[in-house]
């Protein structure tokens, strides 16, 4: 119980680290960061239940002001243009975990399409979501923003999936997405 | 493993934790919509002139918590004077080192308890709909103790593969990046175990 619990906490904790790397500013102010690529992990490595509980922890310490971000903190970035993205990546990453305990193929391969589904997709949604409530944009406009990331998180879900196969041959019992 | 709270008690350890997440909380609020060097210049005197109210141990040891921040802000300002504007880029690092010189006056001037516990109070209300409030406290505590730590070890390993390498960080990193965390993570839960496990009172 202690164990799972913990390594959602230090997942939360690797999160906020890839948080704190550089990122790459994009039109409309939505910014590209290896975040996301800490999300991805999250959700493959520790399945849909404590995926979301490490990225629910990070957004809460995120929420709670702590600068963990390169826009700063606080309750405030959920409001900003790009706050859809956020709540994608709690959906998100509990997605990636559904999608690897339901599919039977190898780790590397199930890990790059949970990825996609539950990292790209479900992210976009709700980034185009909060785009078109927050920052005022028309659907189609909001969603085409998203292109633009597409290059940069397909190499993070390939990444992903490499490192997850990785851990899994290395650290099998680590892998809550496939006990 | 270092810690983030300083080892004496001073005057504003004596504030409760809940206020100064509360005034965390604000700032971090109340200073999103703002951008301007001039502005985040007087902040950030202010805070400084808090962290000499500490003491200059004190302010030495507040300092001395900004250091694994100062290379990411270099980069930051780099960035944006290459790529975009100096003054622009001077207005976010500006922002970001106040925001983490507030954060860490709280987290220096609160014990992680009375963080855990403020943040328990709070959420106390939502524990009756079966909301697990002491292991959420718990998970707080530990994340904000841990992030420094991985932050040095990330740098860590990149400084050992530039040592070994003609080339920048590269992404196999992320493995052994995460199988430390992965063996701290056993470390810590049988630490855990070892003092009564995490207690859920319904």
């Amino acid at each position: 119980m202690e164990r799972k619990f913990v390594l959602a906490v230090m997942f939360a904790a690797l999160i906020c680290v890839f948080s704190l790397l550089p990122k790459f500013m994009m039109p409309f102010g939505v910014p590209i960061t290896a975040q996301s690529l800490g999300i991805m992990l999250a959700g493959a490595v520790l399945g849909a239940r404590y995926g979301a509980i490490a990225v629910a922890i990070y957004l809460a310490i995120v929420a709670l002001g702590a600068p963990l971000t390169s826009r700063g903190g606080g309750i405030g970035v959920f409001f900003g243009p790009t706050g859809g993205y956020l709540i994608g990546f709690l959906l998100g990453a509990f997605v990636i975990g559904l999608v690897m305990s339901k599919l039977r193929a190898g780790v590397q391969a199930s890990a790059f399409v949970a990825c996609l589904i539950g990292g790209i997709i479900i992210v976009y949604l709700f980034g185009t979501i909060g785009l078109h409530y927050l920052a005022g944009m028309a659907w189609l406009d909001a969603l085409n923003v998203n292109w633009i990331f597409i290059p940069g998180d397909i190499i993070k879900a390939v990444l992903t999936a490499i490192v997850t196969a990785q851990i899994y041959k290395f650290r099998p019992e680590a892998v809550l997405s496939r006990q | 493993m270092q810690s983030l709270t300083l080892p004496y008690r001073t005057w504003a350890h004596a504030l409760p934790a809940g206020y100064k997440l509360a005034a965390l909380v604000l700032v971090g609020f109340f200073t999103m919509p703002f951008e301007g060097v001039l502005l985040y210049t007087i902040a950030i005197c202010a805070v400084l002139a808090l962290y000499l109210s500490l003491g200059t141990n004190a302010a030495r040891f507040g300092l001395g918590m900004m250091r694994p921040f100062l290379i990411l802000l270099a980069i930051v300002l780099l960035y944006h004077a290459v790529f975009g504007d100096l003054a622009e880029g001077l207005g976010i690092v500006f922002k970001i080192a106040f925001l983490i010189l507030f954060a860490n006056f709280v987290t220096m001037t609160s014990k992680l308890s009375d963080m855990a516990d403020a943040v328990l109070k709070a959420l106390a209300p939502f524990q009756r709909f079966g909301l697990p409030v002491e292991k959420i406290a718990l998970g707080f505590a530990l994340v904000l103790r841990f992030i420094p730590q991985f932050f040095n070890l990330g740098m860590m390993l990149i400084e050992a593969w530039k040592m070994r390498s003609t080339k920048g960080a590269s992404w196999r990193l992320l493995l052994p990046f995460t199988l430390n965390i992965i063996d701290d993570s056993e470390r810590v839960a049988e630490a855990l175990r070892a003092r009564g496990g995490i207690q859920h009172k319904p």
